[in-house]
């Protein structure tokens, strides 16, 4: 249980769901800050430039699967080559409106992965996160 | 002189006494004896002293005649003055014998005498019987043969013959003798024969007649093997012939059957879409149906001699040397190998379903019987439905997702305004938007799954029904009214079950998210569900006390978009996939239901924990 998460980035392709998951989170409270990345291209980018600087990486990464060129499961492949401690910060949680069988299963073996969330983002999902951090 | 008399009556005396026959004299009137000689006395075993001179002839008879038939006898002897007859006479140890009494009268000085030779005939006699029974045992012999026996003398009429040519013309024995077969057949049947006839009596060869057919008393035509063998008859100066038929009407029919049948399997088989072949113990190729020219592009006689191997693509050799093997284990028993590769002679690829069964100990085939069925156009159906199934699965999970992204998103917003906005007029209207969106994300769902679990094949795994019950949970958690709902679970799991966890979880996730949709959240509303898993099956029980269905409605709750509820909202689609994914499943659905009281359901789903480890 974190009471204090500083920084949260979403990668989703979908501008409208990035708004919505922002503000939820803004209302909740549940991070300070912030950042969106409208594809997973630009959200490995700014893990790579930021993985010397373990303070400016995200405490949480909400992770959209369906993206087009870097997907979730592309992003998930990419991120496991990140240096250790970078992994250790930056847990991600899925957030997808699929709740197809086959994509949950795929994600959940992936050990970075710590949740699967549907969407839209609720304060309920978000406690349930908070607890598991 | 007198010396010259003397000699005269001694050679006469010797003559008499030395006779092979014994000679009597008698009275031509009384008939009695008044000289015997040795012989007779011997023949009778009597000596003179016994009264056999003296005696009357009439005595010496076993029967001896009447006064009146002697006296017949002896008028009709005075007409004739001679007279041979057999009789059977009697000696003076009252032993019996046959003999032919030869009587002549002479006359002697003034007297007239009977001279009696009688002869003993009772060899002769006994031979004459032997005979007689000899020949009464041959004609029964001949009349018991079921084959038909005759003779013929040089024109062809007939001199003997037995019952059954006789019950073949249809008439008796004796209406046939002396007849020819043109008082019977024809003209030019018996003429035909008659040739035969002819053939085997001028030439003196024997003659075979393969097939000769008679019509008998029925019309019905019979057929006779018959052979004809040249005979010399005693009293014709030209021979005849002894001949013998024999009924081969129902060997030659049960031939024909057989030929008929044999012509009607070689048919099917060389006109079979399959090729047969059968393989000697080596696994050479010993017979190869004509059909593998068509099918297989190679003439029969090009495939004898080879091995089944040489046509087999190298990598189906462990599968076919396997298939082969097993095969050979088991005597008579048909082993199935799906599918086979084998190259044709254009080095076209062809799908084979293979049938083999080992016949080496069946003395006709002694070999390996392969049927090899072409499925290649099956095969290739089949590759291109399950290619298609595949695009169309890929499509309608993409097309789902697509609609249920943007409705997500609808949703995120939803939630959003209700946070932000305070109006309680514009929450209601939030909270119904709210539900709009939420029956429609559910009736994508619905239709995903019910898409799927029609084309989908089962996938086996180990099923915690604890956990799936967790999950259907955790969904209905922030149903209205969930809270005032009782919820039993017992959950007893005594073996290890394996299904379909998809189809398993919608099956429950229905089941339980109906009971709670249609509850009547009164006081002391509960759901209880029980799941008993052991080795065979899986019994899930969802009973609740909630509205219960109409009657007039529960037959028609599994059909496809029914909804036997006014307060229905949902897709019509939950209990037409439970039924489905049920079906799917090998399993079966009941359902009880009271209206106003409850509803129980109880499905039954086979473990698949055997087909798992297979």
């Amino acid at each position: 249980m974190r009471e204090n998460i500083d920084l949260v980035m979403l990668v989703d392709d979908n501008d409208t769901d990035n708004f919505i998951h922002k503000r939820v989170i803004e209302l909740t409270g549940f991070s300070k800050n912030i950042i969106v990345k409208n594809s997973g291209k630009s959200a490995l980018e700014y893990i790579e430039s930021h993985k010397s600087n373990i303070s400016h990486l995200p405490d949480v990464i909400f992770l959209d699967i369906n993206m087009p060129i870097v997907d979730g499961f592309v992003f998930l492949f990419e991120y496991e080559n990140f240096p250790e401690d970078v992994k250790q910060k930056c847990k991600i949680a899925i957030l997808s409106s699929s709740d197809n069988k086959r994509d949950i299963d795929r994600i959940v073996d992936n050990e970075y992965v710590i949740n699967f969330i549907t969407k839209p983002l609720s304060e309920e999902a978000l406690a349930d996160l908070k607890k598991i951090l | 002189m007198e010396q010259e008399l003397r000699v005269r009556e001694d050679l006469l005396h010797t003559i008499f006494n030395e006779s092979p026959d014994a000679l009597f004299l008698a009275d031509p009137e009384t008939s009695v004896i008044s000289t015997c000689n040795e012989r007779a006395m011997s023949m009778f075993g009597m000596n003179r002293n016994d009264h056999i001179i003296g005696n009357n002839l009439n005595y010496l008879l076993k029967y001896p005649h009447s006064t009146g038939s002697w006296n017949n006898f002896k008028k009709k002897f005075s007409e004739k003055k001679f007279m041979v007859q057999e009789l059977e006479f009697k000696t003076s140890g009252n032993k019996y014998f046959w003999g032919s009494q030869a009587i002549t009268e002479i006359t002697v000085g003034n007297h007239n005498y009977w001279l009696v030779r009688i002869t003993d005939i009772a060899e002769r006699v006994k031979d004459k019987k032997t005979i007689e029974e000899n020949r009464k045992i041959l004609r029964q012999v001949i009349d018991m043969l079921p084959h038909q026996i005759f003779l013929k003398d040089s024109r062809g009429g007939y001199i003997l013959v037995n019952k059954a040519l006789a019950d073949l013309y249809n008439t008796g024995i004796d209406q046939i003798i002396g007849k020819t077969d043109a008082d019977f057949l024809e003209k030019s049947h018996a003429d035909r024969i008659y040739t035969d006839d002819l053939e085997v009596i001028e030439k003196g060869i024997e003659k075979y007649i393969p097939e000769e057919y008679i019509k008998d008393s029925n019309e019905n035509v019979r057929i006779l093997q018959v052979t004809k063998i040249p005979f010399f008859l005693e009293d014709e100066k030209k021979p005849g012939l002894l001949g013998i038929g024999i009924d081969i009407t129902e060997r030659v029919h049960d031939k024909n059957i057989l030929e008929d049948n044999e012509r009607k399997f070689r048919a099917l088989i060389e006109n079979s879409s399959d090729v047969i072949l059968i393989l000697g113990e080596n696994f050479k190729i010993n017979y190869v149906s004509p059909s593998s020219q068509r099918i297989l592009g190679y003439h029969p006689e090009k495939l004898i001699g080879k091995l089944l191997f040489e046509i087999i693509d190298s990598q189906n050799i462990d599968t076919l040397s396997w298939f082969l093997s097993e095969t050979i284990s088991q005597k008579g028993i048909n082993h199935v190998l799906e599918s086979l590769h084998i190259t044709n002679a254009n080095g076209d690829y062809i799908y084979g379903e293979v049938v083999a069964v080992n016949l080496l100990e069946d003395p006709v085939i002694s070999g390996i019987i392969i049927n090899f069925h072409d499925v290649t156009k099956r095969k290739i159906t089949e590759m291109e439905l399950l290619n298609a199934n595949f695009e169309l699965d890929s499509f309608v999970y993409k097309a789902s997702h697509d609609l249920k992204a943007p409705l997500r998103s609808v949703m995120g917003l939803i939630k959003l305004a209700k946070l932000e906005m305070k109006d309680n007029t514009q929450q209601m209207y939030l909270d119904m938007m709210n539900k709009s969106v939420h029956s429609l994300d559910a009736f994508i769902k619905d239709l995903t799954l019910f898409s799927r679990n029609n084309r989908l094949e089962i996938e086996t795994k180990l099923i915690s029904f604890p956990v799936i019950i967790d999950e259907v949970f955790n969904n209905l958690m922030f149903l209205e009214n969930a809270y005032k709902v009782k919820i039993n679970k017992n959950i007893r799991e005594r073996s290890e079950f394996y299904s379909d966890i998809t189809r398993i979880s919608t099956i429950l996730n229905n089941l339980i998210s109906n009971a709670f949709k249609y509850h009547r959240f009164e006081n002391n509303s509960y759901i209880n569900i029980l799941i008993e898993a052991d080795v065979d099956q899986a019994r899930i029980v969802v009973e609740d006390n909630g509205s219960g269905i109409d009657p007039l409605y529960v037959d028609r709750i599994f059909d496809m978009f029914y909804r036997a509820s006014e307060s229905s909202y949902g897709s019509g689609l939950g209990l037409y996939i439970v039924k489905n994914a049920v079906t799917k499943l090998h399993g079966t659905i009941e359902v009880e239901s009271v209206l106003n009281q409850g509803t129980k359901f109880e499905v039954v789903i086979p473990n698949l924990k055997n087909i798992q480890k297979q």
